[in-house]
């Protein structure tokens, strides 16, 4: 009998893939790290449960990251691998980068009522002080805040909500005077859309010791939600751009 | 209609259209050796088969307006070309290599290149690992019921997370059995772990390595857990690809999570 053949490591230990985004995470990587090769840190202090490819339940240990395929496409089969995430889950990333006009793209399905505070990603310090941004929902619809230290503004968007289950890929703009705007896409279909707000200064920097967090700000409770994907780019190209960029 | 994607941009979205090197439907060429005796018709093969790397050749044509715009375009595929590249094909695109350029060229039909604008654009990237592998992993849930692990077309890794039951304590002897379709034993690893509730353990089938995560998410490595058997690979010929039938894993202790890509030849 002839050995079977092994294929090698999936990537040669010297070379990383080089990523023009300011951070990339994709849940189909199964780690907490970025594209761009920056380890994320998670922390659950309980254990919580899972399901597997054909459905199966599993208890995640305390700190083990739920690791859960999901029907992202639809088709009845769980073909597509993610982070699940309860109120107790937060997964954050150093952000040494300076508040700048962005694009954020960020795919989810929701797995639960969103609160007041629940919230989808922020950059923000452990006090929610100084300087941030923050995608989440007001209990009924998502809004983006951007807060430069001094002063803050909102912009929420109307029409359709997301329940439970929905499949949810919001994006939006940060821009080069501080203002920002927002656009939701529910279970693959249209587009709805805040107005662009009024300019807000950016700040020199974030709140001291920001993180980039998902699922979470530095305060708040967590949402409850399925993460696919978190991926911001600098500049406000256009939402084609946004997605190809690696 | 997009036919490549490096580091999920289309080609067509660079600007370029592809002429030649379309997708890869075939699997890879095996090197065997082969010894042969006197007196013996033929030869005695190897028992192992060699791979190379897989090349991804593609030829695509540009079209530009401006020897500047030419530049631009080759700026940015330089910059596009550059690390690690995920390569996907339109037509399965669930599947990525993951490879380095190593040859860009790009000429003008004739020259002067300042007068015949538009480039042909040559470009080889070569993949350490020259199978396709799933963008999308999946996981199976471990216990002492033998669960099947469809497979690809070539062995894989991948990672089992252990724990106690229901995530508790788990210090019993514990071994992570692999069996064919056929229920014949084909790998196992014993181990004696020293999990405390709440804590897992990493079985990583690719590094190979054994690595505990406190609650804290403190990590460290525990190799020395393991106490007898060897690290194995899930394979396609311990399956039935036609009968949807697989080899299967188990445990004899504790529960677990096992997290794997798929690896396709073709």
């Amino acid at each position: 009998m002839t050995a079977p053949l092994i294929p090698t490591t999936l990537d040669p230990a010297e070379l990383d893939p080089v990523s023009r985004t300011i951070a990339h995470w994709r849940g189909a990587d199964v780690s907490t790290r970025l594209v761009s090769g920056q380890l994320g840190t998670f922390t659950r202090g309980a254990t919580a449960t899972l399901v597997d490819t054909a459905g199966a339940a599993f208890t995640a240990a305390n700190a083990m990251p739920r690791w859960e395929p999901r029907d992202w496409l639809a088709t009845g089969l769980r073909t597509h691998m993610g982070l699940l995430m309860g109120t107790a889950d937060r997964l954050t990333w150093t952000a040494d980068w300076r508040p700048r006009a962005l694009a954020f793209l960020v795919e989810f399905v929701e797995n639960g009522t969103r609160t007041g505070s629940g919230t989808v990603f922020a950059v923000s310090n452990a006090a929610d002080s100084g300087a941030r941004l923050v995608l989440a929902s007001n209990g009924t619809n998502y809004g983006l805040t951007h807060h430069n230290g001094t002063a803050g503004l909102t912009v929420t968007l109307s029409g359709a909500q997301a329940a439970t289950n929905d499949r949810v890929t919001v994006r939006g703009y940060l821009y080069a005077d501080g203002s920002v705007q927002l656009w939701q896409s529910l279970n693959g279909g249209a587009e709805t859309f805040t107005a662009r707000s009024a300019a807000n200064a950016l700040a020199a920097a974030w709140g001291a010791a920001a993180l980039l967090r998902l699922n979470a700000t530095g305060t708040g409770a967590g949402g409850a939600a399925w993460y696919r994907r978190l991926k911001l780019v600098p500049g406000n190209p256009d939402p084609a751009v946004v997605a190809r960029t690696f | 209609v997009p036919t490549i994607y490096l580091n999920d941009t289309p080609i067509e979205a660079l600007g370029l259209s592809l002429a030649e090197g379309g997708p890869l439907l075939g699997g890879f060429s095996v090197t065997r050796a082969t010894q042969s005796w006197q007196g013996r018709a033929g030869g005695i093969a190897s028992p192992v088969g060699t791979v190379g790397p897989r090349v991804v050749r593609m030829v695509a044509d540009a079209r530009v307006a401006s020897a500047a715009a030419r530049l631009a375009l080759m700026d940015a595929l330089a910059d596009t070309l550059t690390g690690l590249i995920e390569v996907r094909y339109e037509d399965a695109p669930d599947r990525v290599l993951r490879g380095t350029a190593r040859v860009f060229e790009a000429a003008v039909a004739m020259a002067p290149s300042w007068v015949n604008l538009d480039p042909r654009v040559v470009v080889e990237i070569e993949c350490p690992n020259a199978a396709r592998v799933d963008v999308e992993p999946r996981s199976v849930v471990l216990g002492a019921t033998p669960a099947a692990v469809p497979v690809g077309t070539l062995p894989h890794g991948g990672r089992v997370f252990l724990t106690g039951a229901a995530a508790g304590a788990l210090s019993t002897e514990t071994r992570l059995r692999y069996r064919g379709v056929s229920g014949v034993l084909l790998g196992e690893l014993v181990l004696l772990p020293a999990l405390l509730a709440g804590e897992f353990l990493t079985i990583d089938l690719d590094a190979p390595s054994l690595v505990r995560t406190t609650t804290a998410g403190v990590t460290s490595n525990v190799y020395g857990w393991k106490t007898g058997g060897a690290f194995f690979r899930p394979a396609p010929r311990d399956g039935v690809r036609s009968a949807d039938a697989w080899g299967t894993l188990e445990l004899t202790a504790g529960a677990g999570l096992y997290v794997y890509a798929r690896q396709w030849s073709t």
